[in-house]
């Protein structure tokens, strides 16, 4: 299966930047500017790190998009959320944190404290990126190859869990750094 | 005190929501899909109900599923429904005010936004 990688990440970047700044309410039209002219210059290969501080601080377009070498991600204490996109693609979309950034995340999302959110809000916390993610990604796919359908989302929250693919399965990472939070959204193409 | 009933299986959702309603000085009514949304209506009764805000992706019950319904229902026909999703094609959007929304916001949004869109739903703008 052939897919156009540097289409679809940019289509990533775009679409959680969107989520994370709508929330924030920050507009976003300079900041999509800027991660579009980055991505440009991205070589296609491996994964993609977001650095989120140095988009908001104006740092140049090196220092807020690299690339960082493929690895399986060791899930040790993490919250995995996911979404089935059946398409053209059939696609696996995951978005993954510590407990502790999920925990960030979901505060930020609502307004409330760390400390007033139980650990099932902060469980649906993540599910719920996933499904707002997905929207705003779906809306850059339409009409496209890689249109999807948008289904339940859910989550996996473990210990210690690693996820294998075959071989033949083409996997896109992009990691986004800020805040002092890690969240890696992963998409495999299963066909 | 009018009241609205925000209809989402994301309790984060909810809580967002929430956050926006209060400040607008509703009280709100929650329910987590379109079946518990029907059971709410039919134990407050309709008529303190200003808005619904529906999600559309939700299990039991979906959001549409529930529009058509309770439109079907002369004591639940006058309610007020704005469409609150991820869902942001065209025909979705068409879908919705045919079976009766009065408005569609799509998810995420900023709480500005949503207090605006539901002054507005309300008459108020």
């Amino acid at each position: 299966m052939v897919i156009d990688r540097v289409f679809i990440e940019k289509a990533y970047i775009q679409a959680i930047t969107e989520v994370i700044g709508t929330m924030a309410g920050v507009k976003l039209e300079a900041v999509s500017a800027i991660l579009n002219q980055a991505a440009e210059n991205l070589e296609e290969k491996s994964g993609i790190v977001v650095n989120i501080d140095s988009l908001v601080q104006g740092a140049a377009d090196d220092e807020i998009i690299g690339r960082r070498d493929a690895e399986p991600l060791n899930r040790t204490n993490r919250i995995t959320g996911a979404m089935l996109l059946p398409g053209a693609h059939n696609a696996l979309l995951l978005m993954s944190v510590s407990k502790d950034s999920a925990a960030q995340i979901t505060a930020f999302m609502t307004g409330l404290e760390v400390g007033q959110l139980s650990a099932e809000d902060i469980t649906d916390g993540v599910t719920e990126l996933v499904n707002l993610t997905a929207g705003r990604m779906r809306a850059s796919f339409y009409e496209t190859e890689y249109d999807f359908k948008i289904t339940a989302p859910f989550a996996l929250v473990g210990s210690d869990y690693t996820l294998f693919q075959k071989s033949n399965v083409e996997r896109i990472f992009v990691d986004f750094i800020g805040a002092g939070v890690v969240l890696t959204l992963e998409a495999y193409f299963l066909d | 005190m009018a009241k609205i009933l925000s209809v989402d299986d994301s309790t984060v959702m909810r809580k967002i929501i929430a956050s926006c309603v209060q400040e607008l000085g509703y009280d709100l009514l929650e329910a987590k899909d379109g079946l518990d949304a029907i059971s709410v209506l039919e134990r407050n009764g309709p008529q303190d109900v200003a808005l619904i805000l529906l999600d559309w992706n939700m299990p039991v019950m979906n959001g549409y599923e529930f529009l058509t319904r309770i439109k079907a229902r002369p004591e639940f026909k006058p309610l007020k429904v704005m469409m609150v999703t991820t869902e942001s094609e065209k025909a979705s959007v068409i879908r919705a005010i045919q079976a009766g929304a009065c408005h569609y916001v799509t998810k995420p949004f900023t709480k500005e936004d949503l207090a605006k869109r539901i002054t507005e739903a309300l008459g108020k703008g």
